[in-house]
């Protein structure tokens, strides 16, 4: 009985005790902020925020709009988009040979941050890393239009050399490509995987290179300055760039906040500039919000085969994959389930895709596309006629699966999308079943589904879309094999002249329309809201949300 | 008279225990009735009238697709009552026994039981859940096979840690000393002893698990639409709580109203069935 | 007592392993792939990392490297965070959460000890009924509801405080609060029937005819036998505590663990999920062997070394 001390003294001393272990780690951390504390003060600095951090700044292994932001910030690449156009970035001019195979990049007197300068050597070093099996890239097949590059990276050819990216001298840049690609050019600027990287830097990080701030290195507007993950990356001006003298801010911060409803709060406070996406729904509190385009397009995948074969034979027919779409009302369905500002389509062509004169959606119309507003009674018939058809009768339907994601406004899209069939065409027998990404994407691979709300990347050219359902490409999973529209899709692209490829595409987009496996359905808006006294910041351009390297902070 | 008719009249004796129980029983009638007498289905939308304040045809107006809230809230408390119940009663039960087991036993027994707790506590419980639903299905009694395979180590550790000073007792003592078995010491001498324990334990497994699944169902591995629940409700509201307050606040309301109703019946529970506290 | 102390690090060594072979077996056992994103990459890509990173090998063969890793205290590679590694993030992460986690127990447990005291020691009275009412408020209102309100009224409206974001000891106040309050309202609820059973057993009563004064019960005798269920809480609560809670740290946008620990299991970043499941582990482990302690010197009844 010699221990008489009480317990209850003993938790908070080790609370305590502990408290000032992880408070002398958190204050290490939380200095680097504070030193920069008065500088920030007087500097002009852009603060926003994201829900979630980049995955990896290494241009091979960046996936996310996070990364993608950021690294435009901090990179120069060959172009660049400013503004919606494509601009001179390193290269200042480049050549197209007449068959549209070879690509000559002229680069002009450039800088790294430590003063080096950039080198075709640079841009062929990241290029040939990016297709490398040993570099194990995500996003390595956005360069497979160059010659070679798909056979090196599946391990075909095993001679970097024969891969169509060479460095002639120092200055120029030539790129070959396996087959002549229209939009190549927005492909390099529109892609984060086309930064360059140096060579020495990336070998002495090792494995490390693009996880902190370290082990990074700028050639662009901006220099990393710190990364603390999950909280906060500070991005400060850089002196070496070749245009700094067209950078106005002296900071960004991309602070790291993952509940959405948190960011409006910082905004509210002042604690951030911009919002880059309001949550759908509560862009009325900010009237001076601005709309862009989300850069994607929502759509219904149907899985032909069926989840099992009784509702393949269902979902197999045409004429009942019909009557599903043609009993949505997309213009109030999208409106109140979906986001007040998306689009309504019954096409697939993005606003976003240009034309020769126009953009292709108003320059190649697709005649006898169903209505916005849906038409109930022509769908009731379509079913009638599938259930004819498939020898199906109403009251003893195979059970449908509706696969979608398992957050919140997926799962209001299926409520609305399932209650919507039930009142338009008496259908009871349609399932919601939610998953998590991983599991939501390994169902569509293996067939375990046969409803399947799609959003797909519009990317910058009609084809980048089309091409995913050809019979044989890996991302097809409903089933749908049709040679005509393989051979259809792949004549069209061999076009060399713009007006008849787009032409040929618009057909193309027309016979998947008609036959496909798909229904689309809208074109996404998000909104965003500055606040003012922020001027220059383009919420508009292709590839990264923001464009704030023009933008200025007014006091 | 019994044990348990004592306890039975001690309890009805208790007025607060028993308007909180009264309250039980209307909302669970309610969540019985109430959805076959209103003129909506839960899950019928409207998509032209969307965030409709409370009116006469909606009492708590409607949600984002123009469904009506009364009706939903009867139907989402259905699945909230079952899985709060039952996701607090089934683990707790074996949390009692296994802990009992484990400290009366003592020793290598004790010593197996409790790393095995440790290390089960120690596995995130989204993995056993994502797990058993994908291998399930996913419905209210998944997410109860769920809770239960995760939830009863708590009560376990408490009744054990009980049970370890209450066996050093004179009763228990004097029990083994006539002779009683190890199974009849847990349970009739042990087990009752940690009873108002454990009984305060359950009522505040209630709000975890009713709030357990409102979690599951954010991150998809609830009820699957488009069936609701409480927490479900909430869930969405809380989304947009600053333009539509009451899309919010009338499910958290019944949340917190009934569980309060719970835990009151709970403490009166505690005192009808603690042998020591009755007959004061 | 040294022989006792052996006994049960051997028997923790012991439980790790299951637990990591249980963590291993289990998360593999989930079906997908973690390099899935929302937008599906292509099949050929998919197989070239598994590749790369080793998923294409037998399972047998990957539990043996892992468990080899391990065994160098080297967690691997996290899936989703290209190349930063499982130690690293840790290091990083746990530090915050620690700081938040304490802080939170720091001033709930005290507040709840003293709550339920008084409240059993007032039973039946106005201030019983009216902390019993704020414990079960407590209970009543999930986490990120109470975070959600507390963000909006002391941020946003009353602008006392920062409304998220990490790095100075303002930052700490909302969300430790936020943590802090169920911990009370559980505490407060234990703590209170834990004491009314004491009340009621012999060697109070006979303190009481020996003539000791109600405080001096109170602390000498009641409080001690009391706080068994508390401690017994106790060491998983800290535990647990220390290494954040997602919805706080989500809803606060606090660069803590507890994120990675809900993110990594839905992405299936295998590495990060089973590095973070044995790091727990460890704690939980350590923290009961106080716990057991701790028994000891509550109530020397006890003897759990033979």
């Amino acid at each position: 009985m010699r221990v008489r001390r009480s317990i209850v003294c003993l938790i908070p001393a080790l609370a305590i005790l502990l408290a000032a272990c992880g408070g002398a780690a958190g204050g290490g951390s939380s200095e680097g902020g504070g030193s920069s504390e008065p500088a920030s003060e007087t500097a002009k600095v852009f603060r926003v925020a994201y829900t979630f951090e980049p995955g990896s700044l290494d241009p091979a292994l960046a996936t996310d709009n996070a990364a993608g932001s950021v690294l435009y910030h901090l990179s120069e690449g060959l172009v660049r988009y400013v503004g919606g156009k494509v601009v001179p970035g390193i290269a200042e001019s480049w050549d197209v040979s007449p068959d549209g195979l070879t690509y000559t990049f002229h680069l002009r007197d450039a800088k790294w941050q430590d003063g080096q300068p950039v080198t075709a050597h640079d841009f062929a070093y990241s290029f040939l890393r990016l297709v490398s099996p040993d570099t194990a890239s995500p996003v390595a097949d956005v360069a497979f239009d160059i010659a070679n590059a798909a056979a090196y990276h599946a391990g075909q050819v095993s001679d970097a050399s024969q891969v169509g990216v060479k460095a002639l001298d120092a200055k120029t840049l030539e790129i070959r490509l396996d087959h002549p690609v229209p939009y190549f050019v927005s492909l390099l600027a529109g892609q984060s995987a086309f930064y360059p990287v140096r060579k020495d830097v990336v070998e002495a990080a090792g494995k490390s290179y693009g996880t902190d701030a370290q082990h990074f290195i700028s050639d662009g507007p901006f220099t990393l300055e710190s990364w603390q993950h999950e909280a906060k990356l500070r991005l400060v001006k850089n002196p070496a760039y070749w245009n700094a003298s067209a950078v106005k801010l002296d900071a960004i911060e991309v602070s790291v906040v993952p509940d959405s409803n948190t960011i409006l709060n910082m905004y509210d406070n002042g604690d951030i500039d911009a919002v880059l996406n309001i949550p759908a729904g509560q862009e009325v509190r900010y009237p001076d919000h601005g709309v862009r385009w989300g850069g994607s397009i929502a759509f219904l995948e149907f899985n032909l085969a069926g989840k099992d074969q009784a509702a393949g034979k269902l979902v197999g027919n045409l004429h009942f994959r019909e009557a599903l779409s043609l009993a949505i009302d997309r213009t109030t369905f999208v409106h109140t389930a979906v986001s007040a500002l998306s689009v309504p389509t019954t096409r697939f062509a993005h606003p976003t895709w240009p034309g020769t004169a126009m953009p292709y959606a108003s320059e190649y119309a697709v005649p006898d596309t169903a209505p916005l507003s849906g038409d109930p009674q022509k769908a009731k018939g379509l079913l009638a006629q599938a259930l004819q058809e498939t020898g199906l009768s109403a009251d003893k339907l195979p059970k449908l699966t509706f696969v979608v994601f398992d957050n919140l406004p997926r799962r209001t899209i299926a409520e609305a999308l399932v209650e919507t069939w039930r009142q338009v065409l008496g259908l009871q027998n349609i399932d919601i079943q939610t998953l998590p990404i991983p599991q939501a994407i390994q169902a569509g691979f293996q067939g375990q589904f046969d409803i399947y709300y799609q959003t797909m990347s519009a990317e910058v050219d009609p084809y980048l879309f089309f091409r995913y359902w050809t019979s044989t490409n890996g991302l097809n999973w409903t089933h749908w094999k049709d040679a005509t529209y393989d051979q259809m899709l792949d004549s069209a692209n061999r076009q060399l002249d713009p007006a008849a490829r787009l032409s040929a595409l618009r057909d193309v987009e027309a016979y998947l329309l008609a036959h496909g496996p798909l229904a689309p359905i809208a074109y996404d808006r998000t909104t965003y809201v500055v606040r003012s006294g922020v001027s220059g910041l383009d919420l508009s351009t292709p590839g990264p949300d923001f464009d704030a390297i023009a933008a200025d902070v007014g006091r | 008279m019994s044990y348990w008719r004592k306890a039975a009249v001690t309890l009805g004796r208790n007025p607060v225990a028993m308007g909180s129980l009264a309250f039980i029983a209307l909302i669970v009638a309610f969540a019985l009735v109430a959805p076959a007498l209103s003129p909506y289905r839960y899950d019928q939308t409207d998509l032209l009238s969307p965030n409709q304040p409370p009116s006469p045809e909606h009492l708590f107006g409607t949600d984002n697709l123009g469904r009506d809230l009364w009706t939903r809230i009867w139907v989402g408390g259905r699945v909230s009552l079952l899985v709060g119940l039952l996701g607090a009663i089934v683990p707790s039960a074996l949390g009692v026994v296994v802990g009992g087991v484990s400290g009366y036993m003592g020793g290598k027994v004790d010593m197996v039981i409790m790393r095995l707790i440790d290390v089960g506590l120690c596995i995130p419980q989204l993995v056993y859940v994502i797990l058993l639903m994908i291998y399930l299905g996913s419905g209210p009694f998944a997410i109860v096979t769920a809770l239960a395979l995760t939830a009863w180590m708590g009560p376990a550790r408490t009744v054990r840690g009980l049970i370890l000073s209450l066996r050093e007792q004179e009763f228990v003592l004097a029990a083994r000393a006539i002779g009683a078995s190890a199974w009849r010491t847990i349970f009739v001498h042990l087990i009752p002893n940690t009873l108002g324990i454990v009984v305060v334990g359950v009522t505040m497994m209630i709000p975890a698990a009713i709030f357990a699944e409102a979690y599951l169902s954010f991150i998809g591995l609830g009820v699957q639409p488009p069936m609701t629940s409480w927490g479900q409700l909430a869930n969405a509201g809380v989304q947009t709580f600053r333009l539509y307050p009451l899309q919010f606040f009338v499910p958290a309301v019944f949340i917190s109203v009934t569980v309060l109703a719970f835990n009151l019946v709970g403490d009166g529970l505690r005192d009808a069935l603690d042998p020591r506290l009755r007959g004061r | 007592m040294l022989r006792y102390l052996a006994y049960r690090a051997l028997i923790s060594l012991l439980a790790l392993w299951i637990l990591a072979t249980a963590s291993f077996f289990l998360l593999r056992a989930l079906p997908g792939s973690p390099f899935q994103t929302e937008i599906p990459i292509p099949p050929e890509i998919e197989a070239h990392l598994s590749h790369y990173y080793g998923l294409d090998r037998p399972l047998l063969a990957q539990y043996a490297t892992y468990l080899d890793r391990l065994l160098h205290g080297d967690m691997g590679y996290s899936l989703k965070y290209a190349n930063r590694s499982v130690n690293g993030i840790i290091a990083e992460a746990f530090p915050v959460s620690a700081a938040l986690g304490l802080t939170a127990i720091g001033f709930a447990v005290p507040v709840g000890i003293v709550f339920g005291v008084v409240s059993a020691r007032l039973r039946g009275q106005a201030v019983d009924y009216g902390l019993v009412a704020l414990a079960v408020l407590g209970m009543s209102v999930p986490s990120f509801i109470v975070g959600a309100m507390l963000q909006y009224w002391f941020g946003v409206r009353l602008r006392w405080l920062p409304v998220a974001e990490w790095g100075s000891p303002a930052h700490v106040v909302l969300p430790a609060f936020a943590l802090g309050l169920t911990m009370i309202a559980s505490l407060t609820r234990t703590m209170r029937a834990s004491m009314l059973e004491v009340v009621e057993q012999e060697f109070v009563k006979t303190a009481r005819m020996k003539g000791l004064s109600e405080w001096q019960i109170v602390f000498r005798h009641e409080l001690r036998n009391a706080l068994i269920p508390i401690v017994t809480h106790l060491g998983p609560l800290v535990a647990f505590t220390v290494t954040g809670s997602f919805v706080i740290e989500q809803l606060f946008a606090i660069p803590g663990l507890g994120r990675y620990f809900v993110m990594s299991v839905t992405s299936l970043d295998y590495t990060t999920a089973m590095g973070l499941t044995v790091f727990l582990g460890v704690l939980v482990i350590a923290f009961n062997l106080l716990v057991d302690l701790a028994y000891t010197l509550v109530d020397p009844r006890i003897q759990i070394a033979r």
